[in-house]
């Protein structure tokens, strides 16, 4: 123990140069999942916000926004027992037209339709930061990250999909997402997707209600589905399903480069250490100690990385958020820091072991005669 | 058996019968069918110029390479393969380096412990055992000193030490003093020899100096190979 400790630590700046290596991988998965997570519960978060309690989608869509709840079912949605109101709503994804302004994080803008009739617009009445919501559907209310971004305040015109907008609002929301983003009239959303429709209906009930209107609702509606907004991410695990392979994948480069480097270093000790090693031989050390050591070094360097590592990635995330408050959001949880700290750890055992066995091989009165 | 110069008749602490180790696919004949007796508590001076076979002599007594023929015997036990290398190294055997071979991130006491840590010893009757020897050597104040800033005399007396940890029979010196002026050579072969009495190990010694193989209880000279 001794001697490997002080292996490390004698040679400090190789040793704090492996670290750095392991702690910048450990870093970049932990920020990646929790900005990650951060996105999923966003999601459930927004329609949570919306204070609607079930959330009506078409069945079997593999994304939300493919979903359609047309005029007619809206209008035999209102009519079942126990429904209050019913507010509709569509999303579109829109390139962002050439302005003066700075570029904003994301190189698009999400719009949201609404009707000012609606129930959900108090949602937006509650965040309103600026003049006032949209009533006509020339009019729009953008974010307030987007109107500093693109200098598009309170009464600035804008040119979306060929047609002319008066910005009449601004608002912030707690959802990264919806910071993104602006509010305008449903319908010129539905006329610019070419839908004769909805993307979802978000459904009113009194709280003791809610599970008999969920049941009505997919007994009457076969076509449709209706979940409680907090259950939403689960009803479309698929769709984050490419979030998921995203995260392995740079999980995997990150341990392929931790791996690297801490395996540099390992062979340059080693290396350094054939003579030393020889003598550890010669004096009676059995392979299986030599090997035990060098493992043993390669695990410490690992651990220490990995928890720098981890303080760093949640540095890292908190500082992203600090210089992107409104567009970014994240969630941290153990299960992110385990999954770090775990490729710490097998960055270290894997880059060890090659020049653990390199090095119990060596025959120790050729070692003794290296140079 | 083995007869030693004097007459008396003493066990065998190393046998080797037709020793022989070639190198470069038998190009090279280091050593050529040896047979040698060495006896208990002995000190046996190896000499014999450069390229005779005296290192690979010692290599293959301490189990550090197998001969390519011939067969080795060190306290009772053949050495013909790794694990018994292995376990002849550490029970068996103690070497001192023309170069001391200190590890220059531990202290003069962790150094002499080297060879007791495979053996399960803990760590404080290490310490105890590394102590003692380092007292032998006349270097006990410097237990916790680190081994880079001792004198080359110093470190070898801590390799002496470190070959006496484990108390074994044999000792196995490589121009020990090679690297030393001759008043410090002298010193570091009187700590040898005074610790070689102590404990009864037997001293097998390498050397090109004539001067150092005085009170040789055996001398054995080597010439290409062959002991002549």
């Amino acid at each position: 123990m001794t001697y490997v400790w002080r292996n490390l630590f004698q040679r400090k700046v190789r040793t704090a140069l492996s670290m750095l290596g392991v702690s910048v991988a450990v870093a970049g998965i932990v920020a990646l999942i929790s900005v990650a997570r951060g996105m999923r519960t966003s999601l459930d978060d927004y329609m949570t916000n919306t204070g609607a309690s079930l959330v009506v989608h078409r069945k079997n869509v593999a994304d939300l926004v493919f979903s359609t709840v047309s005029k007619k079912e809206i209008e035999e949605l209102r009519r079942v027992p126990g429904v209050q109101d019913v507010s509709r709503a569509n999303f579109s994804l829109e390139q962002l037209p050439k302005t003066g302004g700075r570029k904003p994080l994301l190189p698009v803008v999400l719009c949201f339709g609404r009707f000012p009739e609606d129930r959900i617009m108090n949602m937006y009445r509650a965040g309103l930061a600026d003049g006032k919501l949209f009533q006509t559907k020339d009019e729009i209310i953008v974010s307030r990250y987007l109107a500093e971004t693109l200098d598009w305040g309170v009464g600035t015109t804008v040119k979306l999909f060929g047609q002319t907008f008066t910005v009449v609002g601004t608002y912030t929301s707690r959802i990264a997402w919806e910071n993104q983003g602006l509010v305008l009239h449903g319908d010129v959303v539905s006329k610019q997707l070419g839908r004769d429709g909805y993307t979802v209906a978000f459904v009113y009930t009194a709280d003791k209600d809610r599970d008999a209107v969920q049941k009505r609702i997919r007994t009457a509606f076969p076509r449709l589905d209706a979940v409680p907004p907090g259950l939403i991410t689960a009803q479309f695990e698929d769709q984050f399903a490419v979030l998921d392979e995203m995260i392995q994948l740079v999980t995997i480069i990150a341990l392929i480069i931790g791996v690297l480097g801490v395996l540099n270093t390992m062979m340059m000790s080693v290396s350094e250490r054939t003579r030393e090693i020889g003598m550890l031989r010669a004096v009676g050390w059995p392979r299986r100690l030599v090997v035990r050591a060098i493992l043993f070094e390669g695990v410490l360097l690992a651990t220490i990385g990995g928890l720098i590592g981890l303080g760093l990635g949640y540095a890292g995330t908190e500082l992203l958020l600090y210089f992107h408050p409104t567009s970014l959001v994240a969630t941290y949880e153990t299960a992110t820091f385990v999954s770090g700290f775990t490729v710490g750890l097998c960055v270290g055992v894997l880059a060890a072991i090659y020049p653990a066995f390199r090095a119990a091989n060596l025959k120790p009165v050729e070692a003794l005669r290296y140079e | 058996m083995s007869k030693r110069t004097d007459g008396d008749v003493l066990d065998a602490l190393v046998e080797l019968r037709g020793v022989t180790k070639v190198f470069e696919g038998g190009r090279v004949h280091a050593l050529a069918g040896i047979d040698l007796d060495i006896p208990r508590r002995a000190f046996v001076a190896v000499t014999g110029p450069s390229g005779s076979g005296k290192t690979t002599l010692l290599n293959v007594i301490g189990a550090m390479d197998l001969p390519t023929a011939g067969s080795i015997r060190v306290d009772g036990v053949a050495v013909d393969d790794r694990a018994s290398m292995e376990r002849v190294r550490a029970d068996k055997i103690g070497f001192v380096f023309q170069m001391h071979n200190l590890i220059p991130v531990l202290t003069a006491g962790q150094n002499v412990e080297v060879p007791l840590v495979p053996r399960g010893i803990k760590r404080t009757a290490r310490r105890e055992r590394a102590t003692e020897l380092l007292d032998l050597v006349g270097l006990a104040d410097r237990a916790d000193s680190s081994v880079r800033g001792l004198s080359g005399g110093e470190r070898q007396r801590i390799a002496i030490a470190r070959a006496m940890a484990n108390e074994p029979p044999l000792i196995l010196a490589d121009e020990p003093t090679g690297n030393l002026d001759s008043k410090t050579g002298a010193e570091v072969m009187a700590v040898l020899h005074e610790l070689r009495e102590r404990t009864g190990a037997t001293l097998i010694l390498v050397t090109h100096d004539e001067s150092i193989c005085k009170g040789a209880d055996l001398r054995v000279r080597m010439c290409d190979g062959r002991l002549e």
